[in-house]
């Protein structure tokens, strides 16, 4: 017996302790959080069963110049099959509690169906299945502006670059859908620090119900008003108008969807150097640490511009004039796109938003737009094109993101009849951006663009139409959705 | 009868009662005739016992007799005892008067000479049994009680006080007929000169096999019985309560050194007297008629205290003092660890009682499974055998045999379920030390059981069972080592040894045994089939790595066998929840995140929940060790299985930690007293070894080792001392059911149903995954039962909900309320802890994506917040389970009104319904539910591809019952026989052991001389 003592000594320790040793390498099984989270709209895939849209508007007073008068739908069919619609559209008068009747309606693979109405204030439309987009076009004699709707709720939205200077008036719309009423509180960072207004402190949000919210009555005189919509009880969905009325200075409406979460990358594909484009990109810190933020600027080219280093205090908020930089003046030997990456260098998520205007001077069109930066990137990217007049300017931007992939993009027209064109595949170097007009992909009414990509990539468009301008990525396919794990690259 | 002739006073005649069957009688007859031929000779074949038997005889030929000396049939008088004690009984003018009693085959050896009792009735001998007889109790004294194989009463003293008492078979019916008499105020007396030669072989000569348990159980039922009906009022009241202390102190003892019938024994004693009230009361009143002293006149003849405690302090202080009674319990105190078992038996019976004060005191809070016994022991068996299992939407398939189980036990309480629930949880630590205890008592050796139970005691594995609210981990911590000790006995090699059967009987015993227990704790933890493969699987291994294959084949047969005989017992069960597409969740409960939690440091501590200072148990590594460094022979065989037995428990748990199972393990608290049993196994050898294999060593480093080893146990202690301190064991205070009232049923609304969502760890019921961390489980209303913790068939319906969920996760659905509606779901619970906050710190969060999407729903709304532990949601679109005037679309459900909702039977369900109306039936199996409505059966169909839905012919009375077709009734008999047959296979095979040693003692008793002594 005695000669199996000394192998078991030795065995167990050994295998304790290799054990032991293995173990301690072992990786955190912390679970992902789901990408699709971290952004206010995406398009179910054909596969799902069920989508429901929220797009949010809503009026302050008729009478003032600044208020909503116009929110149009537009829904669009990109799928393969019918689908039936449950439309839900809340006005003033909406009983609180009470769910209003429903329309029902269906919709033809490749269809677009516009509804329109003199004022509906909030529309919920439920989908029986994927693959159909709702846009909204929220105007007023000032300007209008078309946004894809929010697919999702949350309990928090975050609007970096507010403004509420004179001439220029904010709202926040707050839309309730759920069963059980909604507790918010609306806070605000602006030029004289953070601030919770008392009127805004606990704001309620009846079931079934949107209330808006006039931030300029609050929050007056500042220039960059970042706010943050913090639900305490259920869930809605926030939107933010702003309505500029000065005229040649760049007045217009731009309406926006916040965005749900920070994160540590954020893409911005679409802006342009030009004097007559004053663009500023405003970078908002709602957490409690501080953040290290390096700014990108890809132009799509060899040419090399220094990352802006800037760090953003806690609930605090950096607005960098992008037009003013010293280092931008390399593009100023012509009007040059570009496309922004906001990256976290410490870990500590923000939000970005870059802010445009298009004033006087060659200015074919006077307007303001801004567009919240992308949290995700995507492999597959529908754009939806409600308005085409007078869109001698209006393109379509794709960037990769990526430090490694080339990307290679397929593009497919859905026309307004319904018909489907394949166009020329366009290929993106790493760190590649193309902005493509439309008038050159051949869009010339309201259309839908399908984007199809081997790797992740982001795509937006910039509408330039007679009375406005307006920036807005496209709507990432759900299923598709990619982003930086660790804030560094794909 | 040859002694009774040659008596030198000849003024009596002999009266013999004859028991037994005609044979007994002639051959007996016949003796009785040689002797005294003019003796009375009466049959009385159907009397119970002694008592009954004089009773018969007085009624033959008492009344003719101023005194009566009833002798029993094993004894020999000499010449002058008749003479001698008639002359005292006149001298002293006492009541009663008793001989000196020495051994038969030698008279020098004293056997009796009379007893005095303590206060709880029990006799103490006067003489010291075995002492020899030195004249030093010859003198005639007043005793309280005389032995009752001889003795002379006056008649008419009998007749008062009315005999031996006729329900006392045997043993304490001398004492308490001597207690009446000292109460009806007559002297009793010992003549020593008196000398009686006495057999005192009962147990050996009677056929009807009286074992020495028996023995035991008569005394303690008739000591308790004849202090019951002796004292008078006011003593009783005091008396009475300390003997029930006592009797807890007794069985709590005798369950902490390993003597479970000990401890059957005091309780049935309790038992036997509480179920006779009316025959105590009765001899009450009549010694009230006759009694001339009070209990203090003749307390003087009575000694103080507790015998037994006395006798089990004097053998612990090494007290010289002791009297023959308590031969027997001496004689398990002779040796020093002897005594130390004691010692330390008290210490760990204390310790446990102390932690538990609490648990023991106030309510036990259904925390976790814990959950409460609210189901009746008639419900438990009607849905066992209705064929119908309420278990999440209902299904056909064969509820599990541990509801019999449970009703059983429930009925043996009177249907006190909650008592039940409370021995249940209190019982599983101490049966398990117990086992832990029994495991190494082949062993010979006091020390390493001692060592054994301290150890496993010592590691939190139950303790965390408890604070956590796991049924199974209590459970598998409760059966492990009992598991243990049948493997060990399977392998029939040194210590392990049945000497007593043959090698096929042992094995088919082994193999019976193992099977049933198998079966009761498989009842309830499903999972104990991979508890037992991963126990057999180290022994195996161990053998390999001691180089000792002995008995292992056998043990590998026995634990196949067993483990095939125990899935057998619960064959419907696993036919209709496991079998169908091999479902491993239902049958393993599987899927807890803890394994996935638990770094393999936490798994080599048993660091698994609330008890802190477990690294103070890597000590016992060294312990452990011990046996592996001293052992020999067989010690360092069991030393490296029991380690490898560890290692296997461990590897296990680490392989699920890193995902390395193709199943998901059930949690950690199941499978770690496997390594538990393990290790106190080893150190408990390594006490052997101590004992046996140093001694063969010179001083040096071996020695050393020894204290290294004996600190590890010792400090190995102190996380449990520090967690009995807390008096619950860490347990939370408050369970989440009293948070929940709001969700009880309210019969207007209709039956609806609860979706309760979270981490396996903390649900309070046994769930299916939901995904790799999240498991779901639904309730009728909001009541959780201790039947939620078997979980059922994953059928279709089920798998419904399961994708109702996924919908809302990845966003396909934003009216999950409607989705959940056809299964009746009212309510949506998250929970999050397992007891509400603040009693409990622990949080397993549900993941944010889970949350949100509910909050995301247009037809769920979040209750207000009840507790921290959950969440609450309610659908605003449920309908009832049973409701009429629904729109059945799949797509866009409508309510319905609540229909049927009279529960009239387990299953059956009555009310009215309207004419013209589709009632809808939401349980499954679709196929079993019948609708009948003014008499007439309605046409049933299939809904939302699950449910019911009856389109009745006409409105009017309707009964609504669950039809069990004839095979699941066959099913449910063959599987109750199946249980019974093994059970009474093992009490056959138990018996006819039993029946070989008696052969074999009776015929060593024929050999000797003295055995050819008539009886009768």
């Amino acid at each position: 017996m005695s000669g199996f003592r000394w192998p078991i000594l030795v065995l167990l320790p050994a295998l304790i302790i290799a054990a032991l040793l293995i173990d301690g390498g072992r990786p955190s099984a912390e679970p992902a959080p789901l990408a699709e989270a971290r952004t206010a709209t995406v398009v179910r895939p054909n596969s799902s069963a069920a989508a429901t849209w929220f797009c949010v508007a809503g009026v302050i007073d008729r009478d003032v110049t600044a208020a909503v008068t116009t929110h149009s739908i537009e829904i669009v069919n990109v799928g393969d099959q019918q689908r039936l619609l449950r439309i839900v559209a809340y006005n003033a008068e909406t009983v609180a509690g009470i769910e209003p009747e429903s329309l029902p309606l269906t919709i033809d693979a490749g269809q677009r169906l516009t509804i329109a109405s003199e004022l509906v204030g909030s529309t919920m439309v439920e989908v029986d299945g994927g693959g159909v987009i709702v846009e909204h076009v929220i105007g007023n004699e000032i300007g209008s502006d078309s946004r894809p709707c929010a697919s999702t709720s949350a309990a928090r939205w975050e609007f970096p670059a507010g403004e509420t200077i004179q001439g220029t008036h904010e709202t926040i719309v707050l839309f309730n859908p759920f069963p059980e009423d909604a507790v918010a509180q609306l806070a605000f960072t602006a030029d004289t620090g953070r601030r919770i207004p008392t009127k805004f402190e606990a704001v309620v949000i009846p079931s079934r119900t949107y209330k808006v919210y006039d931030v300029s009555a609050e929050i007056a005189q500042a220039e960059t008003a970042s706010a943050s919509v913090i639900v305490n009880a259920g869930r809605v969905i926030a939107n933010r108008v702003i309505v500029k009325t000065d005229r040649g200075e760049g007045s217009g409406l731009t309406a926006a969807a916040g965005t749900p979460t920070a994160s540590l990358v954020s893409y911005l594909p679409v802006a342009k150097f030009a004097a007559n484009r004053p663009t500023s990109i405003t970078v908002y810190n709602p957490t409690e640490e501080r953040a290290e933020v390096d700014i990108e600027i890809h132009i799509g080219s060899d040419v090399v511009i220094p990352e802006f280093e800037i760090p953003v205090p806690a609930l605090q908020r950096q607005r960098i004039d992008l037009t003013a930089a010293d280092r931008m003046k390399i593009l100023a030997a012509g009007e040059r796109g570009y496309s922004v990456v906001v990256r976290s260098a410490n870990g500590v998520p923000v939000v970005s938003e870059l802010s445009q205007l298009s004033v006087g001077g060659d200015a074919a069109v006077e307007g303001m737009s801004t567009m919240i930066g992308s949290p995700v990137a995507a492999s597959r990217w529908i754009v939806d094109v409600p308005i085409t007049a007078g869109d001698a300017g209006s393109s379509l931007i794709l960037f990769n993101p990526s430090f490694k992939t080339i990307a290679r993009v397929e593009l497919q027209l859905v026309d307004a009849n319904q018909n489907r064109i394949l166009l020329p595949e366009i290929e993106l170097g790493t760190g590649g951006r193309r902005a493509i007009l439309l008038s050159e992909l051949g869009v010339t009414s309201a259309s839908v663009l399908i984007l199809e990509s081997g790797s992740p990539i982001v795509a937006a468009r910039e509408i330039i139409s007679l009375s406005s301008i307006s920036m807005s990525l496209g709507i990432p396919d759900a299923s598709t959705l990619a982003e930086e794990a660790d804030g560094f690259g794909f | 009868m040859a002694s009774l002739a040659a008596q030198s006073y000849d003024r009596f005649g002999v009266l013999v009662v004859i028991a037994g069957d005609e044979s007994s009688y002639s051959a007996v007859d016949a003796t009785v005739r040689r002797h005294v031929p003019n003796a009375k000779v009466v049959h009385a074949p159907d009397v119970r016992g002694y008592g009954d038997a004089v009773a018969v005889g007085l009624e033959e030929f008492g009344e003719q007799a101023r005194m009566l000396l009833l002798c029993q049939d094993d004894i020999a008088l000499g010449p002058k005892v008749v003479e001698i004690l008639v002359t005292e009984a006149l001298q002293s003018n006492a009541g009663v008067v008793g001989p000196k009693l020495v051994d038969w085959s030698e008279p020098r050896v004293i056997q009796s000479v009379g007893f005095a009792i303590d206060k709880f009735g029990v006799p103490i001998p006067l003489a010291e049994r075995g002492d020899l007889d030195q004249e030093q109790y010859d003198a005639v004294d007043d005793v309280f009680s005389v032995a009752g194989a001889c003795l002379l009463i006056r008649t008419d003293l009998y007749e008062l006080v009315g005999g031996y008492d006729r329900e006392i078979s045997f043993y304490g019916d001398d004492v308490d007929l001597c207690w009446r008499v000292q109460a009806a105020g007559a002297r009793i007396v010992v003549a020593p000169d008196a000398v009686v030669r006495h057999r005192d072989a009962l147990l050996s000569r009677r056929e009807d096999s009286l074992s020495s348990k028996d023995a035991d159980r008569l005394r303690s039922r008739h000591a308790l019985r004849s202090m019951l009906s002796g004292y008078g009022g006011f003593r009783s009241a005091r008396v009475i309560p300390q003997a029930i202390l006592l009797t807890l102190v007794q069985v709590v003892s005798a369950l902490l050194t390993g003597r479970v019938g000990r401890a059957k024994t005091r309780l049935g004693a309790w038992l036997w007297n509480v179920r006779r009230p009316h025959q105590i009361i009765r001899r009450r009143r009549e010694l009230a008629t006759f009694r001339e002293l009070s209990d203090g006149d003749f307390r003087e003849l009575q000694r103080g205290g507790s015998y037994w405690l006395g006798q089990a302090i004097a053998a612990r202080t090494g007290g010289e003092r002791s009297e023959s009674a308590a031969a027997a319990f001496s004689a398990s105190f002779k040796s020093t660890s002897v005594r130390a078992a004691a010692a330390i038996a008290g210490v760990l019976s204390l310790t446990l009682i102390f932690g538990s004060r609490h648990l023991i005191t106030r309510d036990i809070p259904a925390v976790g499974q814990l959950a409460s016994f609210s189901s009746s022991p008639g419900d438990l068996i009607g849905e066992w055998w209705s064929g119908f299992w309420s278990t999440g939407l209902g299904t056909d398939s064969a509820a599990p045999f541990g509801h019999v189980l449970l009703a059983i036990v429930g009925y043996g309480l009177f249907g006190a379920m909650g008592l039940l629930r409370k021995l249940l949880v209190l019982s599983a630590i101490p049966v398990g030390v117990i086992g832990a205890w029994s495991l190494l008592r082949s062993t010979g050796s006091r020390r390493a059981q001692i060592v054994s139970a301290i150890v496993y005691l010592s590691i939190p594995v139950g303790f965390n069972s408890l604070a956590s609210g796991s049924w199974f981990g209590l459970l598998s911590y409760a059966g492990t080592p009992w598991v243990l000790a049948q493997l060990g006995r399977a392998h029939a090699t040194a210590p392990f040894f049945d000497r007593d059967a043959t090698l096929a009987r042992r094995i088919r015993a082994q193999v019976l045994r193992l099977g049933l227990l198998l079966g009761l704790i498989g009842a309830f933890v499903p999972s104990i089939w991979l508890v037992v493969a991963v126990m057999a699987t180290g022994l195996v291994l161990g053998s390999l790595v001691a180089g000792s294959l002995a008995g292992t084949w056998r043990m590998v047969t026995v634990a196949v066998l067993g483990s095939g005989l125990a899935l057998a017992l619960h064959l419907p069960w696993f036919l209709g929840v496991g079998l169908p597409g091999l479902q491993w969740a239902p049958v393993a409960a599987a899927g807890s995140s803890d394994v996935g939690d638990l770094a393999l440091r936490d798994i080599l501590l048993f660091n698994t929940g609330r008890t802190g200072l477990t690294t103070l148990l890597a000590g016992l590594a060294v312990s452990a060790s011990f046996v592996l460094i001293i052992g020999r022979s067989w010690r360092f065989v069991w030393g490296a299985r029991a380690w490898l037995m560890s290692v296997c428990a461990w590897g296990l748990l680490w392989a699920g930690h890193w995902g390395a199972l193709p199943v998901p393990l059930p949690r950690a608290e199941i499978i770690l007293p496997v390594a538990a049993i393990g290790l106190a196994m080893a150190c408990g050898l390594g006490a052997i070894a101590f004992e046996v294999d140093l001694k063969q060593h010179n001083f040096g480093w071996r020695q050393l080792a020894t204290l290294f080893a004996t600190a590890g146990v010792v400090i190995a202690a102190v996380p449990m001392l520090a967690a009995s301190t807390n008096g619950r064991w860490n347990m939370p205070r408050s369970g989440l059911d009293s948070r929940m009232s709001f969700l009880s049923e309210d019969p207007e609304i209709g039956a609806f149903r609860v979706l309760w969502i979270g981490d396996p760890d903390v649900l309070p019921g046994t769930g299916m995954p939901l995904d790799d961390s999240m498991a779901f489980f639904t309730t009728d209303g909001g009541r959780i039962d201790i039947t939620d913790q078997w979980i059922g068939r994953v059928d279709p319906a089920t798998r419904r909900i399961r994708l109702a969920i996924r919908k809302a996760v990845t966003g396909d659905t934003s009216r999950l309320g409607a989705d959940l509606a056809p299964f009746g779901i009212r309510y949506v619970v998250f929970v999050e802890r397992i007891a509400p906050a603040p009693f409990v710190d622990r949080t397993l969060e549900v993941p944010e994506v889970l949350t949100t999407s509910f909050a995301g729903q247009l037809d769920i709304r979040r209750v207000a917040t009840v507790n921290r532990a959950v969440e609450v949601y309610r659908n605003d679109a449920w309908f009832p389970t049973r409701s009429a005037g629904l729109v059945i679309d799949p797509d866009e459900p409508r309510p319905g009104t609540p229909v049927l909702v009279n529960q009239t039977g387990f299953t059956t369900f009555e009310g009215r319904i309207d004419a013209d109306s589709v009632v809808f039936v939401g349980s499954a199996p679709a196929s079993g539910w019948r609708l009948e409505v003014a008499g007439v059966e309605a046409e049933r169909s299939t809904a939302f591809g699950w449910a019911s839905s009856f389109r009745p012919p006409s409105g009017g009375d309707a009964v609504l019952r669950f039809v069990s077709t004839p095979v699941t009734l066959l099913a449910r008999a063959l599987q109750l026989a199946g249980w019974l047959l093994v059970v009474a296979a093992i009490l056959l095979l138990r018996s006819s052991v039993d029946s070989q040693r008696r052969r074999t003692m009776r015929r060593s008793q024929i050999d000797q001389p003295e055995s050819s002594v008539e009886s009768s």
